[in-house]
């Protein structure tokens, strides 16, 4: 009996023995996400698919895998039709619904909701009255709150890409134009149309000015163009060069490559007190300055060292630290949001890639594989990295998530696009 | 047999009287004749009278006689009145105290009979006291042998529980020893089958970690999942709970007894 007793107890002891199973490891993939094509109230075709819009923004991240519609064992376009049980089958974590109704002329309501679908419970809700036009705006503003809820990080698919797209007219004149487009790269609208070449676009931090350089007076010249009105302002048109232009995060300075005293070096100017104000001081080439998002430090390329490598300095002055020491070459560099990395075009053997460094870690992660990607940037949230590379022998646009894991190239119908730039967050204009 | 007792009784008395009157008259039974005799011949004596004054003293004489004789006579027969009477009265008395003496060996009878049915009755109710009694203790003898039985019975019955939980526990016990290699066994398929739905949040900070209550069932249906401990990232936390809903069903042995010992796991998320 006794016996019988402990023998229960040891029982219950062991039954009371939890299993523990520990989890190191997880996969690199998307979430797996649910996009049902929004209702339509309307006659013929609504304006945009907007649940199109939304799963390529979402698949384009790399956090996200939008499910194949074909999967879906219904489609319901609110919260009345959800059967979550649908979702949980084809694993789908999230679950965003919508309808897009025409209230009036060129008025259309669209509304949209967002699910935990294990949950089973609601995490966004939002209704919006539009134009035809913003339809695809509000597509991407969908997009960043469903990026925002289910990775608890702001989006960036409501944001800009200013590039610069060579065009081969007629009897084999070339036209450059300076081009700003939704992040996807639809919806270019053409800042500046150019017989000569437009380079290194770079976006005010309150995403309402350009600033370039244009050769359009036969030589290098640095502009300020404000997107609003499409007026402009000489910034820099100095003797020799004048290039790669770099805003202060606090858009008070710009930091800029000229070549007045002989060689090019590093200058930090302000244009309201045309102060001027050299940085570096070497007889090799610096280029390419990047300002760090505390507005403490600049990074740039020098070839001091026999090969372009990245250095930085302090914004003050003094000695500049060489911060690459892997690969034969990297330039090109630029500050992720959090000054925790930089993207740099990395080369090995003649092979131009592009990279992300960690600054603190000193480690480098190559993220694309081509031969010739150049001009790399990060979206404001530091989660995607857009850059320049080239298809079929023509420039071409893509994007690649911060992890390397996803890529895909923008759209563009034609021409030979290329020196992007990320806008910082969507701020109207 | 009363009456002719009685009347017995009676005769005899009379006869006792009839004999005390011969005897006391005896003397004057022979008196009484010449008297009568005499009163009959007194026509023919008067013819013979001699002597007056002798006469007359006889006559007198003979007159006191008879007047004696008629006093004595009448003495006789109130003596024999009042014998009578108090023969009568004996009689009367008699019959009194026979008849008391009868109604007390009536009442004796009665009585006797009385307490004959009375000591009968008594003799009944203790007889059936005494059934009653035997049959209650007959019965108490049943019941306590059924008790018996009973508890037999039941001990018999909690023997074959203990027996039975006995090689119950032997099951579990060989149950717990399979669970042990089984868990070798399905441990990393249920790790990985995990590790396989889980998508590490990019974003989140290194050092999070969550452990997660899951409920299964036998077939190995999620049933819940609760935060035992938060990473205290929300998102990280959505992702491991998601991971293991979405890895639902986990492999469990088939053995629904074995996949017991999988009815509640502890997951614990700790990226390396």
């Amino acid at each position: 009996m006794i016996l019988l007793g402990v023998g229960l107890q040891l029982w219950a002891y062991q039954a009371m023995a939890i299993l523990k199973i520990e989890i190191t490891k997880g996969i690199e993939a998307g979430v797996p996400i649910a996009i049902v094509p929004f209702g339509w109230q309307g006659e013929g075709k609504p304006p945009q698919d907007l649940a199109k819009i939304i799963g390529a923004d979402l698949n384009r991240s790399g956090r996200f895998e939008s499910l194949d519609k074909e999967d879906f064992l219904s489609r319901p376009y609110d919260q009345a039709g959800v059967k979550f049980k649908d979702w949980r089958l084809i694993k789908a974590e999230a679950l965003a619904v919508g309808k897009v109704q025409r209230v009036g002329k060129d008025r259309y309501q669209v509304q949209f909701q967002l699910f935990d679908v294990f949950k089973g419970k609601q995490l966004a809700g939002y209704r919006y009255v539009i134009k035809a036009k913003q339809m695809r705006k509000v597509a991407h503003q969908i997009s960043d709150i469903i990026y925002e809820k289910l990775t608890g990080e702001p989006g960036a698919f409501d944001t800009r890409i200013a590039y610069v797209t060579v065009e081969q007219r007629g009897s084999g004149q070339r036209r450059f134009l300076l081009q700003v487009a939704d992040a996807d790269g639809y919806e270019p609208v053409t800042v500046l149309d150019s017989g000569e070449p437009i380079m290194s676009p770079a976006w005010s931090p309150d995403g309402k000015r350009l600033a370039y350089v244009s050769f359009e007076k036969r030589r290098s010249m640095v502009y300020v163009q404000t997107l609003a009105d499409g007026s402009r302002k000489r910034l820099a048109d100095f003797r020799g060069l004048n290039s790669a232009p770099a805003w202060s995060p606090d858009g008070k300075r710009l930091a800029l490559v000229l070549s007045r005293d002989g060689n090019p070096e590093i200058y930090i100017l302000s244009p309201r007190s045309r102060q001027l104000r050299r940085l570096t001081h070497h007889h090799a080439i610096d280029t390419e300055p990047a300002w760090s998002p505390n507005g403490r430090h600049i990074v740039f390329t020098s070839d001091r060292s026999g090969k372009p490598q990245i250095y930085r300095i302090s914004v003050g002055g003094g000695k500049p630290q060489r911060v690459t020491f892997e690969g034969e070459y990297n330039a090109r560099a630029s500050y992720a949001a959090d000054g925790q990395s930089i993207t740099l075009v990395s080369a090995t053997k003649g092979r131009y890639r592009i990279a992300v460094l960690h600054l603190r870690r000193n480690t480098m992660h190559v993220l694309t594989q081509a031969t010739l990607d150049e001009s790399p940037s990060f979206a404001p949230n530091g989660r995607m990295i857009l850059y320049a590379t080239e298809q079929g022998g023509r420039g071409v646009l893509a994007a690649v998530s911060a992890d390397g894991r996803v890529k895909q190239v923008l759209r563009f119908l034609k021409g030979d696009v290329r020196e992007p730039a990320w806008s910082p967050y969507n701020r109207k204009f | 047999m009363n009456k002719g007792h009685g009347r017995a009784f009676l005769y005899a008395i009379l006869v006792h009287v009839l004999v005390l009157l011969v005897l006391g008259f005896s003397f004057d039974w022979r008196l009484t004749p010449s008297s009568n005799r005499q009163s009959d011949d007194k026509k023919v004596v008067q013819a013979t009278l001699v002597d007056g004054g002798k006469v007359q003293k006889e006559i007198e004489r003979i007159k006191k006689k008879e007047a004696a004789q008629k006093s004595a006579a009448k003495k006789e027969k109130a003596r024999l009145e009042s014998l009578i009477k108090q023969a009568a009265l004996a009689e009367k008395k008699a019959e009194k105290r026979r008849k008391a003496e009868e109604k007390r060996r009536i009442d004796l009878k009665k009585k006797k009979v009385l307490e004959k049915k009375r000591k009968n009755q008594k003799a009944k109710k203790l007889a059936k006291k005494r059934k009653k009694e035997l049959a209650r203790k007959k019965k108490q003898a049943l019941a306590k042998k059924k008790r018996k039985a009973q508890a037999k019975l039941a001990a018999q019955r909690r023997h074959r529980q203990a027996e039975k939980a006995m090689q119950a526990q032997i099951r579990k016990e060989q149950l717990q020893r399979q669970a042990q290699s089984e868990l070798n066994k399905y441990q990393p398929l249920i790790r990985q089958r995990v590790e396989g739905f889980w998508i590490r949040p990019p974003g989140a900070k290194t050092g999070l970690k969550a452990i997660l209550r899951v409920r299964l069932t036998r077939g190995g249906e999620v049933l819940t999942v609760r935060v035992v401990r938060s990473s205290g990232n929300a998102i990280f936390d959505r992702s491991v709970e998601n991971a293991v809903k979405k890895a639902t069903p986990l492999p469990l042995p088939d053995n629904p007894e074995l996949a017991e010992f999988f009815s509640v796991i502890d997951f614990e998320f700790d990226p390396q």
